[in-house]
């Protein structure tokens, strides 16, 4: 069986060493808003530094930039909760299985928390109960973790039930971590509010939703589209119907646009992945936004 | 109205069957979300939401409705143009009722009126569909210009070409030159002794009837002057006889110049009477029809062949609709995709 992980990081290196290694430091450090006091040492500045970070006095000094930095006082908790339900094993927007997306999504955030010397966990929801696996720091445990996701995540698995798994967490989630949440691409139910409000409070909170793929287009090949759900197929002749499609692209529109509005009112960290190649980039902008504007 | 293939549509219905099976057994395994072949997408009821999607959904089913009958009418008008509807029936065909030989006198004496003689034979011969015609021409002797044949384009044809000949020797004074392309008429017509022999005439034209053992309506149209120079070797009176002998009817033309009631056509009318027939003037307007009109009231007798079965195919409403549905099902099809 393959292993998950280093294709993640291979991907994670690849778009990194364009600019540099660091950078992913310096972005994961977004997750964890406010620092510790406690000074450890200085180094030189590298692109994707926090510009506060900067030692002034010492970099003029020296002649060249150096960036303060400080002791972690604690280990955190990064705390994945992923939605493996039926719908996460259909196909997303950029027609690979959104369940692959997921992975890599768990891959790439888990990789960065290892780095920095956090612990990876994990809940899920398969054959009907939530499952829990507590936080560690090895990056064997991260590989158990995308290969839980893969397994669990199955086109014969029951339908996903986010919020049921989002209130479990906030029932039984006491020490305060930082919450990653991979969700389906989903109009958020009305009772979703109160669990993410409670959760809000306590934890770090970041939303990713996985896009779903466009009924209408496909993924450009010819396939036919069937609804996992109950294998409803979607004939082709209403997929070639222009004013249909026209409707369908709104309503499209309209959906990621009240997406976007719900979690910005409950200032919730929310980026949308459709596709492989654009977990990375999407993810490090999400950081990159959460050290700028704190969402 | 019967099926050459009566077992056709019952190979069609079950073809059709089994290609239904086969699609329903193929496409159950195809339309599941497991299969590599389809895309397994989450949320599709957001799509079957739309109200577009419904008024969609309603306009494909009737299209698919309307597909469904037209194609049932395509395999249906097919299965019957491929089982073959034929129509048999017994058929003895029937040639020739009637023998009419026309008889013409070429002699130097009715040069002038041999035309208008022709064009009396090409109206009479035009009265008649199914009577055999023949044109003999004689003046010392006789000469078939073409045998008994109901082949009238090539009969009206063989008339007008004599009658351009007969034209233009009277209007030259002599007999043209048939190198120049008309009609000879003096090829084998000068050898007896003497010319305009009436009788020799006569009788040549009433042993032009073949069959001569079956019972069938013959008719002479003779046209002469009967102005006599020289020897016949049967006379008109003898030659009355044998016609008699051989129930041939005689029907006379002569020109009437000088009226009809001169000796000698007063012996013509005398004769063709005696055969049945009767004289006519070549100015007669009604002549021709008169003659038709005689003949044709002649009790004809039928040459009869052997009965044959004659199948016809007859696929006609069948697949024309079969084609027109064909179309339609291309049409509705176009339609669906687009």
């Amino acid at each position: 069986m393959a292993s998950l992980l280093p294709r993640v990081k291979s991907r994670l290196f690849i778009h990194a060493n364009r600019r540099t290694t660091n950078l992913l430091d310096g972005a994961y450090a977004s997750l964890h808003v406010g620092r510790s006091l406690d000074f450890d040492d200085l180094r030189v500045y590298v692109p994707g530094d926090q510009v506060e970070d900067i030692d002034w006095k010492a970099t003029a000094r020296t002649g060249q930039p150096l960036v303060k930095r400080y002791l972690q006082t604690r280990r955190q908790d990064v705390l994945f909760v992923v939605d493996t339900g039926r719908g996460m094993a259909a196909v997303a927007e950029g027609g690979e299985a959104k369940r692959d997306i997921a992975i890599d999504i768990v891959g790439v955030l888990g990789f960065l928390s290892l780095r920095h010397g956090d612990s990876v966990g994990m809940i899920t929801h398969s054959e009907g109960r939530v499952r829990i696996r507590p936080p560690k720091s090895t990056e064997g445990y991260l590989e158990s973790l995308l290969r839980g996701i893969r397994d669990e995540t199955t086109l014969d698995g029951e339908q996903s039930d986010i919020t049921e798994l989002l209130g479990h967490v906030s029932r039984v989630l006491r020490n305060r971590g930082i919450l990653v949440v991979v969700a389906d691409d989903l109009m958020p139910p009305d009772d979703l509010d109160d669990t993410l409000k409670a959760l809000g409070t306590r934890h770090e909170l970041l939303w990713i939703t996985v896009a779903d793929l466009d009924l209408i287009s496909g993924d450009g090949s010819r396939r036919q589209i069937v609804g996992v759900e109950d294998d409803q197929l979607i004939p082709a002749i209403f997929r070639s119907d222009r004013k249909l499609r026209r409707l369908y692209a709104e309503a499209a529109t309209w959906r990621v646009d009240s997406q976007r509005t719900f979690f910005t009112r409950l200032a919730v960290s929310h980026a949308r992945v459709g596709r492989i190649e654009s977990v990375v980039p999407t993810l490090l902008n999400l950081l990159r936004r959460r050290s700028r504007a704190g969402i | 109205m019967e099926l050459v293939f009566g077992w056709m549509p019952f190979a069609l219905l079950g073809l059709v069957v089994a290609a239904f099976a086969v699609y329903l057994i193929v496409s159950r395994g195809r339309r599941r979300r497991g299969d590599s072949t389809v895309l397994a997408a989450a949320h599709v009821e957001r799509l079957f939401a739309l109200p577009e999607y419904r008024k969609a959904y309603r306009r494909g089913r009737v299209l698919f409705a309307g597909l469904l009958a037209v194609s049932l009418f395509a395999l249906g008008g097919l299965a019957i143009v491929a089982a073959r509807p034929v129509t048999t029936d017994v058929v003895t065909t029937e040639t020739a009722n009637r023998d009419i030989v026309l008889c013409l006198d070429v002699s130097g004496s009715m040069l002038g009126d041999d035309a208008e003689v022709l064009d009396q034979f090409r109206a009479i011969a035009k009265g008649f569909s199914g009577e055999r015609i023949s044109l003999v021409i004689w003046n010392a002797s006789a000469v078939q210009v073409f045998p008994l044949t109901d082949d009238y384009s090539y009969v009206d044809e063989q008339l007008k070409s004599v009658a351009d000949a007969a034209a233009e020797a009277d209007r030259l004074g002599y007999y043209p030159d048939p190198q120049a392309g008309s009609f000879d008429l003096l090829s084998g017509t000068l050898l007896g002794s003497g010319s305009s022999l009436i009788g020799d005439g006569l009788a040549s034209c009433v042993l032009r009837f073949d069959n001569t053992e079956s019972e069938r309506s013959r008719t002479v149209l003779l046209a002469t002057d009967n102005e006599l120079y020289g020897d016949p070797l049967v006379t008109l009176d003898e030659a009355s006889r044998f016609a008699q002998e051989r129930k041939v009817r005689v029907y006379a033309l002569t020109p009437s110049f000088l009226g009809i009631s001169t000796p000698e056509k007063r012996e013509l009318q005398q004769e063709s009477e005696a055969t049945g027939g009767k004289l006519f003037g070549l100015d007669d307007a009604r002549a021709a029809d008169e003659i038709v009109k005689r003949v044709l009231a002649d009790q004809a007798s039928k040459l009869k062949g052997t009965p044959r079965l004659v199948v016809t195919d007859e696929p006609g409403g069948a697949l024309v609709v079969g084609i027109l549905a064909v179309w339609l099902v291309a049409f509705i099809g176009w339609r669906m995709r687009t």
